[in-house]
């Protein structure tokens, strides 16, 4: 990362800087300190590590890290611990931290370990803004460490068993370069070679953890991980490619001698859109006396899924649209065409999506006009089709 | 053998296919709302709109009339001025008759001479008109149709309980001689104050038979009788004697319809239209019924069948579009 020649402060570096400030008070306006509890635990507070890749100076950065830990070494001092920077002293307990910047996102990772037998005994992971309440989110931070060390140490005098939670996680996926994120838009990375190793998220066993999954051309999915194991290895399902373009193959029981076919076109992905549908059928039924004919029907509809459900998988929607049936009958001794046209007043329909197709019932509700050329019965008439829809074209 | 067997299977499936495509074309959920009734059996179809106005709220009667060589559909209904009219149709489905003084078409015939006659007026074969009033002596009933036979014309009317045969008039529509009234039905309660009423006759001329439907009011019944020339002539002179009703000397049956519900006399079966929907088709020996027919469509139509029972013609009020179809059965 470079800063511009013309004084321009790049956004992340700018961020960066708010940190800085913001901490360089939070240590200002610490009181002076209290007279610490005769046998205070001890707090080894190591050096802040970061989450992710970072993009910042390695200076501003260095000062960023000093910062923190001054900040949550201040609060723990405020709160009654004996605290330590120097990994060479002696402590009870040792705390870890693991930062994220993400824009004007920080986002703290704390575990507090047993020094002795390096055991996880508490921590948790805090999301603040990088503004005035930054503050707030390390002194809750701070006020949980100390929650979760004294509640460990009093428990089994001085070194309780702590609570097994989540060491490794890897997410594998087929979608390479999707990216995944946690607490709604926290990334943990992105899929390259199959795989993401998350970074460590002290996680209870039995606790749950919503990941978002997300790449471009695919519809982003949720999915929860329930978290079983210390070092966990989840396969992540396929997302589904965002489809902009179907093909429709239906039939029609009232028009039962014959099939229709339609190409859709999503104005707004899996929500809106344009539809095409030419359906040829005839009307002779294979009975003694029956003539031949044929019957072409053509029509425009523009419709969009009202309600999901179940992942989307299944759709409920509406439609409407206009059209003209061509018939052309065959009488005695000439043939006779019409040219109905009708409007689709209404059409509700049901799809159910599989990976590869969606079947799909439709009920349609049409207004034949009482157009010169046309002989079909004017007014509305309720049709059924069902049929399935297959994606086309990306 | 297993070659074999399977070689016989492939003709007996395909020979079975076309049932199977009937049944399933049979089945009412396979019919096109939209479609007008026997389109699929259609043979010409014409715009009325030039002769008929709105019809959508008004009633429309059509009857065939068939002297043996020619065939006019008539239909009378509302015109575009709003007054009543009548138009005669040929068999290609052009006007040949169209007047407004034209009233009870449900039981006009043919006379021995194969002209035919609406109420007192004699039409040629061509439909144009001869006599505006052919005879002037009818029975004293409301409605009065014509059997042809070879000794004339009987006409035929209904009064309560009984069948009023006469007058009988020559090939020149001479009178010749009276009327005769004949008990119908030994049912049908002769002090009764509500008996039967003529509703519509078809004259089957190829074999001289005549079909009257008749309403009883007190039984709430349709009755369809098939007078045979030579009974017309006995009913008429010297009459059926004593304690002898019509119902004794011609086939009859008894349908169970509503007033309103149009019925046609066919040669090949009595044809019932049950709210316009339903077609059904009886036996006029057995009184089985043979076939039916349902109307998809809820628009409103208007039917008659020819007396040979070949024909059936569709009226779309709504389209005002008329349609001459084969008949299913």
């Amino acid at each position: 990362m470079s800063v511009g020649s013309g004084g321009k402060i790049p956004g992340r570096r700018r961020t960066l800087i708010s940190v800085l400030i913001l901490l360089s008070c939070l240590l200002l306006c610490r009181p002076a300190l209290v007279s610490a509890e005769s046998l205070p635990l001890r707090v080894l507070v190591n050096e802040p590590q970061p989450g992710g890749p970072s993009e910042v100076p390695q200076e501003s950065e260095q000062r960023l890290i000093r910062l923190l830990t001054e900040a949550l070494a201040g609060e723990l001092e405020l709160l009654g611990f004996a605290v330590s920077r120097d990994p060479a002293e002696t402590a009870e307990l040792a705390l870890n931290l693991r930062y994220l910047l993400n824009g004007e996102r920080l986002t703290l990772v704390i575990t507090v370990t047993d020094a002795a037998s390096e055991r996880v005994l508490g921590g948790g992971s805090y999301v603040g803004t990088t503004d005035l309440g930054l503050v707030n989110t390390i002194r809750q931070a701070a006020a949980d460490t100390a929650r979760h060390a004294r509640a460990a140490t009093g428990i089994s005098g001085t070194h309780p068993e702590p609570p097994p939670v989540l060491q490794q996680l890897t997410l594998r996926s087929p979608n390479e370069g999707a990216g995944v994120e946690v607490a709604g838009s926290v990334p943990l990375g992105v899929i390259a070679d199959g795989k993401l190793e998350a970074p460590f998220l002290p996680l209870t066993l039995g606790s749950k953890l919503v990941v978002w999954k997300h790449l471009d051309g695919y519809h982003s999915e949720r999915q929860t991980i329930l978290i079983t194991d210390e070092h966990m290895d989840v396969q992540l399902p396929e997302l589904r490619p965002r489809v902009n373009w179907e093909i429709s193959l239906s039939w029609m029981p009232q028009r039962w001698a014959g099939a229709a076919v339609g190409v859709r076109r999503y104005l707004y992905p899996n929500r809106f859109y344009v539809q095409s549908t030419n359906q040829l059928s005839t009307r002779y039924r294979f009975e003694s006396g029956s003539r031949a004919s044929g019957v072409f029907d053509t029509r425009l509809s523009l419709g969009g899924y009202a309600v999901t459900a179940l992942r989307d998988r299944f759709r409920l929607g509406l439609s409407t649209g206009a059209g003209v049936t061509l018939s052309l009958l065959g009488g005695e001794e000439t043939a006779y065409f019409f040219a109905d046209t009708y409007l689709k007043l209404f059409a509700l329909a049901v799809r159910w999506q599989f990976d590869r197709f969606a079947p799909f019932l439709e009920a349609d509700l049409i207004y034949y006009s009482e157009a010169a050329t046309g002989y079909l019965v004017r007014g509305t008439h309720g049709y059924f089709s069902t049929g399935v829809l297959l994606p086309w074209r990306r | 053998m297993a070659t074999l067997r399977h070689s016989m299977v492939a003709p007996v499936l395909l020979s079975l296919l076309p049932a199977a495509l009937g049944l399933l074309g049979a089945c009412e959920l396979f019919y096109d709302p939209a479609a007008p009734p026997f389109d699929d059996r259609l043979t010409s179809t014409v715009m009325v709109d030039d002769v008929f106005g709105d019809l959508r709220r008004s009633d429309v009667e059509m009857t065939v009339l068939d002297n043996g060589s020619r065939r006019y559909l008539l239909v009378r209904g509302r015109d575009k001025g709003g007054g009543e009219r009548t138009v005669a149709f040929d068999e290609d489905l052009k006007v040949r008759m169209s007047r407004s003084d034209v009233w009870d078409i449900r039981n006009a015939f043919v006379d021995v001479n194969g002209n035919f006659v609406v109420e007192r007026m004699l039409f040629d074969r061509g439909f144009s008109l001869e006599e505006e009033e052919i005879y002037d002596n009818p029975p004293d009933s409301e409605r009065v149709t014509g059997v042809a036979t070879p000794s004339g014309v009987v006409l035929l009317g209904v009064e309560n309980h009984s069948l009023e045969a006469g007058p009988l008039y020559d090939s020149d529509w001479n009178e010749l001689n009276g009327i005769s009234s004949n008990d119908i039905h030994p049912d049908a309660d002769a002090n009764a104050r509500e008996g039967f009423r003529l509703k519509a006759a078809q004259h089957d001329v190829g074999r001289a038979r005549s079909g009257l439907v008749l309403w009883n009011d007190a039984l709430s019944r349709v009755f369809v009788i098939e007078v045979s020339a030579s009974l017309a002539v006995d009913m008429q002179d010297p009459g059926l004697a004593g304690g002898t009703f019509v119902t004794d000397e011609a086939r009859y049956i008894t349908v169970s319809a509503r007033d309103y519900d149009p019925v046609f006399y066919t040669r090949r079966g009595v044809v019932v239209l049950r709210d316009k929907r339903d077609h059904e088709v009886f036996d006029i020996d057995s009184g089985e019924r043979l076939d039916t027919y349902h109307v998809a469509s809820n628009a409103e139509f208007a039917f008659a069948y020819s007396p040979d029972g070949r024909w059936v013609y569709t009226l779309d009020k709504s389209r005002l579009r008329l349609y001459k179809a084969r008949t299913w059965w």
